[in-house]
C-alpha cells in the first residue's frame, strides 16, 4: 500500500529497533559467554526472552482470532495489529530452533535431557514418554504447524476479504474461530509444560499453561494499545478512533491483569494449602532468598496498582495515561517471566542471580528489537485497517452520530 | 394576590417537552439545548441512542465511587472476620500453617469484595436515581407513551436555572419537533 510507505516515522523506528535489537542480542551473548562457565547463561537468558518475547507473536494469533469469534467493534482498529504480530510467528520458530532445541540438545537448558538424570530421578523417568528430545523437538514442530496453519488461514483470507469484499469470507473466519482458540489453548498449554515447565522436571501444576497465555494476553493487549496510540493519526485509524475505542481496550487491559492475577494466585494457593513434597518445590524456589521482593514487586506492581489505576475512567480516556500503564505493564512482564523461569535454573534456587537478571534483561531487549522490526515490515504490507469489513462502517455511523 | 396565583401556576409546571420523529433530531436537538446552556433536562427514546447521554451533559456518576467504598468494606469485613475467627476466637491449627494465614483467607476476601461492591452499586443507583417510584410527571405529557415506541422527546425541566416559559417554547420550536408542550407537575 503506498499509504503505508509513508507512516509517521515507522522508518526511523524500525532503524532504532535494529539497532536496540542487535545491541541486546550482542550484550546478551557476549555476557552470557565471559560469566557463564559453559554456554549454559546464554540459553537461560535467551530462554526468558524467548518465552517473553513469544507472547508478542503467539497473543497477536489469539487475539485476532478472538476478534472474530466474539465480533464487536473494540478489536477492530487493532485487527491489523494482531494480524502483523500473528505473521511474525516464523521468527519464532527460528529462535524456537535455536534457543530451545539448541539448549536441549546440547543439554544446557532442560536437566531431562540426559538420560542418566531420568533414570536416577525415579519421578521424571515415568514421564518419559512426554520428556524426551525427539518427543520434544515432534511436539515443538506440531505446535508450530497448528499455529502456523491459523495465522496463515485468517491472514489470507482477510487479505481475500480486502480484495473481494466477499462476506463469506468473513462468515469462515467467524466458523472456525472457536476451534481455532480451543487448538490455541490445548496446544499452549502443552508447549507450556514442554517449555517451561519441564525445566523442574518433577514438579507439575495443570494450570501452567493458563497462566503462561493469561500473560500473554497482558503482553498483546499492552502492545496493540502502544501501537494504536502510535498509529491513531494514520488514515483508516484517524477518521475512525475515539476515546471511547481507548476505553475498551483499557478496560481489557484490566480484565487481563486480574485473570493474570487470578491464575498466578490460584495455583500459587493451591500448592500452599496443599503443602506436598512432589508440589512444594517450586514455590520454595521462588520465595527463599531475594525471590520474594520479586514476588511482592509483582504483587503490588503487576497487580494492585495496574488494577488501582484501571479502575479510574480517566486513566483509560485519556491517551497519554493509557499509554503510560501499557509500558508499565510490558515492564512488568518481564518481572514475571524472570520469576516464573530463572528458580528453576540449577544454582537459580532460592536467589536473585544478577547477572541473569541482567542478561535476561539484555536478550529480552534484543529479541524484542529484532522482532520489532520484523513486524514494522509486516505492519507496513496492508493497510491499517480492514477494507471491507462492514464492522468499520458501523464504526463511522457511530462516529458522525457522537459528533452530530 | 395576582403574583401568588402565578407564582402557583409556575410551581405546577413540570417542564416544556418537544417531540421529535427521529433519534437524530433528538440527538442534534439535546447538543444544541446543551450549547444553549439548558442543564435540566431529560431526553427519552425507545432505545439507547449512542451519545445522547454525553449530548445532555451527563458524564459522571457516584455510583462508581460508592462501588469502591462497598468493595473496600467487604474486603475489610473479610478478612476482620476471618482474622478474628482463626486467630482470636477459636485458633486452630491446620497443616502446620500460622493463625493468620492470609492466602487462604483470599477466596472470601474476593468473594465479599465483589457482593459489597455489588450490593452498593446497586443501592446507590437506586438511591441517586430515586428509582422505584411509581409515578413521573413526564408520564403527563401528551402522547408520551410513544416514547416507548416510536417518539423521541427532549423535556427541558421548569427547575432549570435558563427556564423561561416563552423563551424556552419558543427555542424548542426553532428545533423543528412535531409538537411542544407543557408537562403539568
Amino acid at each position: 500500500m503506498l499509504t503505508n510507505e509513508k507512516l509517521l516515522g515507522i522508518g526511523g523506528l524500525q532503524r532504532k529497533a535494529l539497532l536496540a535489537g542487535l545491541i541486546g542480542c550482542v550484550v546478551a551473548l557476549l555476557g552470557g559467554l565471559l560469566l557463564g562457565e559453559r554456554g549454559d547463561k546464554i540459553f537461560e537468558s535467551f530462554l526468558i526472552a524467548f518465552l517473553l518475547c513469544f507472547g508478542l507473536g503467539a497473543g497477536s494469533m489469539a487475539c485476532m482470532v478472538l476478534h472474530h469469534l466474539c465480533g464487536g467493534g473494540w478489536s477492530f482498529l487493532i485487527q491489523r495489529i494482531c494480524e502483523a504480530g500473528s505473521r511474525t510467528l516464523w521468527f519464532f520458530f527460528v529462535l524456537g530452533i535455536l534457543i530451545l532445541l539448541g539448549g536441549l540438545y546440547s543439554g544446557s537448558l532442560y536437566e531431562w535431557s540426559d538420560l542418566a538424570f531420568r533414570q536416577a530421578h525415579h519421578i521424571v523417568e515415568n514421564k518419559e514418554r512426554f520428556l524426551n528430545p525427539s518427543t520434544f523437538t515432534v511436539c515443538f514442530l506440531v505446535y508450530f504447524a497448528i499455529w502456523f496453519a491459523i495465522a496463515t488461514l485468517y491472514n489470507r483470507w482477510s487479505k481475500q476479504l480486502d480484495a473481494t469484499g466477499n462476506h463469506s469470507y468473513l462468515a469462515a473466519m467467524k466458523v472456525c474461530a472457536g476451534p481455532c482458540l480451543i487448538l490455541y489453548v490445548l496446544s499452549m498449554t502443552f508447549a507450556a509444560t514442554h517449555w517451561a515447565m519441564s525445566l523442574e522436571p518433577e514438579w507439575f501444576s495443570t494450570i501452567y499453561g493458563a497462566w503462561m497465555i493469561a500473560g500473554y494476553n497482558l503482553t498483546v493487549i499492552a502492545f496493540a494499545i502502544l501501537m494504536l496510540t502510535y498509529l491513531k493519526d494514520e488514515p483508516g485509524i484517524k477518521e475512525r478512533i475515539q476515546t471511547k475505542h481507548y476505553h475498551h481496550l483499557g478496560n481489557f487491559l484490566l480484565g487481563f491483569t486480574i485473570f493474570w492475577t487470578y491464575i498466578s494466585f490460584s495455583q500459587f494457593l493451591i500448592i500452599w494449602n496443599g503443602n506436598l513434597p512432589e508440589e512444594i518445590g517450586f514455590y520454595i524456589h521462588r520465595t527463599d532468598g531475594g525471590l520474594t521482593t520479586i514476588l511482592l514487586i509483582l504483587m503490588i506492581f503487576n497487580w494492585f496498582v495496574p488494577m488501582m489505576v484501571l479502575l479510574m475512567r480517566r486513566q483509560k480516556t485519556d491517551l497519554r495515561k493509557l499509554r503510560r500503564i501499557a509500558i508499565y505493564t510490558l515492564v512488568m512482564r518481564f518481572f514475571d517471566m524472570y520469576w516464573n523461569i530463572a528458580p528453576s535454573f540449577p544454582d537459580h534456587h532460592g536467589k536473585i542471580v544478577p547477572s541473569t537478571l541482567i542478561l535476561s534483561a539484555a536478550a529480552t531487549i534484543g529479541i524484542g528489537g529484532l522482532w520489532f522490526y520484523i513486524y514494522l515490515n509486516e505492519l507496513k504490507k496492508r493497510p491499517l485497517t480492514p477494507q471491507q469489513d462492514p464492522r468499520g462502517e458501523l464504526m463511522f455511523y457511530e462516529e458522525e452520530h457522537s459528533h452530530a | 394576590m395576582a403574583h401568588q396565583e402565578h407564582h402557583t401556576d409556575e410551581a405546577q409546571v413540570f417542564g416544556l417537552i418537544a417531540e421529535f420523529d427521529e433519534a437524530d433530531q433528538l440527538l442534534s436537538a439535546a447538543s444544541k439545548a446543551y450549547a444553549a446552556g439548558y442543564r435540566t433536562m431529560d431526553a427519552y427514546s425507545p432505545f439507547p441512542i449512542h451519545g445522547l447521554s454525553e449530548a445532555i451533559g451527563f458524564n459522571k456518576t457516584y455510583v462508581s465511587l460508592f462501588t469502591l467504598i462497598g468493595g473496600l468494606s467487604g474486603t475489610a469485613t473479610a478478612i476482620f472476620m476471618q482474622w478474628f475467627a482463626s486467630s482470636i476466637h477459636y485458633p486452630y491449627h491446620i497443616g502446620g500453617k500460622p493463625f493468620f494465614s492470609w492466602p487462604s483467607f483470599m477466596p472470601i476476601t474476593f468473594e465479599l469484595t465483589i457482593l459489597f461492591g455489588a450490593f452498593s452499586a446497586l443501592g446507590s443507583m437506586l438511591l441517586l436515581n430515586g428509582l422505584p417510584r411509581h409515578h413521573h410527571p413526564v408520564f403527563n405529557a401528551k402522547r408520551f407513551e410513544r416514547a416507548s415506541n416510536d417518539g423521541f422527546f427532549l423535556c427541558i425541566e421548569q427547575t432549570d436555572v435558563q427556564y423561561d416559559k416563552e423563551k424556552t417554547t419558543a427555542f424548542l420550536q426553532g428545533l423543528n419537533p412535531v409538537e411542544v408542550s407543557e408537562v403539568l407537575d
